[in-house]
């Protein structure tokens, strides 16, 4: 951003907005088409099925697709006290794609901080028990943005599939995090296994849970198959069916919130 | 129509630098891709100035002009051709306001990019040199 007195004035807007917020869970996954945005609308249904307040900041300004997720689009509506936020059934939803709808969005660096900025602050959150944040894919300006914003109240949850190349990215921004002091909460292992044929198969490969730990050093919180209804099926139906892809996203959502054990009906 | 937040959050901003000091002058620019009704966001501005601390406090809003460029064919332009490529809108992107609807730019005008284009040239690739932020231009302490 161009000025000065304009950033600090976002940036401490932002800070009053964040008062509000309890915790913030970015989620991460370094490489594009790992699932993270399916990860974090999958974590948000999980987390706020338990009675939590819970908000969805949608950071994948060139790739929007939380609004798919969760079953929102344009307009959105305003009052004197700033955007609100869509509702998706109990979840409060901002995204750039809520603005653009299906329009690119071309965008270079200098403008992206102030943009998130903006789009955090603005929104008229009220209380939430928990933010979570779907970062771009790769270590683009958001990502750092969005470390930069909301640093002190967050912690990362990595996602990736079993690929080698998945890992290794994801890998990188493991470092990239840990250089800049964010608590890194764990990885979830998407698209690791799938039902076909009557058995059970890993078309990305098979990850050795204890090899992945050690070469990322941080703990594996979920694993979650490759479910085929997804983007055909409501992300909230799906995760309603008892099963291996909404038991993933329980066992992520009580890890996260802490509340290991503490099954609500 | 968020003038009131515009304006809260300026004088957030004005409070923390004056740290319990009164505040004889106040200056805002205001960035005209923002495309904020000068005359409401001033009345906003002076509701919560009304508070302690503004007593007998001169207030000025200027609307700072925009200026495009265009990083593939060099040309530019200013916020009259911009208003034009508004106009064209759908109304499914603009937002819902309590009275009217509003130009998504009105509240993420760094988001030009998205709706804007090189008027001779096509291109997405531009760039706002000025006019496209909310901004504490002066203040003068008692
Ligand atoms: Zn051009």
């Amino acid at each position: 951003m161009s000025d000065a007195a304009a950033k600090e004035g976002l940036l401490l807007a932002v800070k009053k907005r964040l008062d509000d917020v309890g915790k913030v869970v970015m989620v991460g996954g370094g490489k594009g088409g790992v699932g993270k945005s399916l990860v974090a609308c999958g974590l948000a249904i999980s987390l706020a099925k338990s009675g939590a307040k819970v908000g969805v900041l949608d950071l994948d300004i060139h790739g929007a697709s939380v609004p798919e997720y969760l079953g929102v689009g344009p307009p959105l509506e305003s009052d004197a006290r700033g955007l609100k936020p869509k509702r998706a059934k109990g979840l409060k939803v901002m995204s750039v794609g809520l603005f653009t709808g299906s329009r690119p969005v071309p965008m270079r660096g200098d403008d992206k901080e102030a943009l998130v900025a903006q789009l955090f602050s603005l929104t008229v959150w009220g209380r939430l028990d928990y933010l979570v944040v779907d970062l771009p894919p790769g270590l683009a300006d958001e990502f750092l943005t969005a470390l930069k914003l909301f640093g002190r109240k967050a912690s990362l949850v990595l996602v990736t599939t079993p690929s080698p190349i998945a890992l290794k990215v994801v890998g990188r921004l493991r470092t990239l995090a840990r250089g800049e002091g964010i608590s890194l909460r764990g990885v979830v292992l998407n698209m690791s296994s799938m039902r076909a044929l009557g058995g059970v198969i890993h078309p990305l490969g098979r990850a050795d849970r204890g090899a992945l730990e050690s070469l990322l050093e941080a703990k594996v919180l979920a694993e979650v198959p490759f479910e085929p209804r997804v983007g055909v099926t409501e992300l909230r139906a799906l995760l309603r069916r008892r099963g291996e892809f909404s038991d993933g996203f329980t066992s992520l959502a009580r890890t996260v919130s802490g509340t290991e054990g503490n099954e609500r009906p | 129509m968020h003038e009131l937040s515009l304006a809260q959050s300026i004088l957030d901003q004005v409070a923390k630098m004056a740290g319990g000091r009164g505040i004889r002058v106040l200056e805002i620019g205001v960035g005209e891709l923002m495309q904020v009704d000068r005359k409401a966001f001033e009345q906003a501005v002076k509701v919560l100035m009304s508070g302690p601390g503004f007593e007998g406090a001169a207030l000025r809003v200027r609307v700072e002009k925009a200026s495009f460029s265009c990083r593939r064919c060099g040309s530019k332009w200013k916020m009259a051709d911009v208003r034009k490529q508004l106009s064209g809108l759908p109304d499914s992107l603009k937002v819902r306001e309590p009275e009217d609807r509003a130009s998504p730019l009105h509240f993420l005008p760094y988001l030009y990019t998205a709706f804007v284009r090189c008027p001779k040239c096509g291109s997405s690739d531009i760039y706002a040199g000025s006019g496209k932020e909310l901004v504490l231009r002066g203040l003068i302490l008692k």
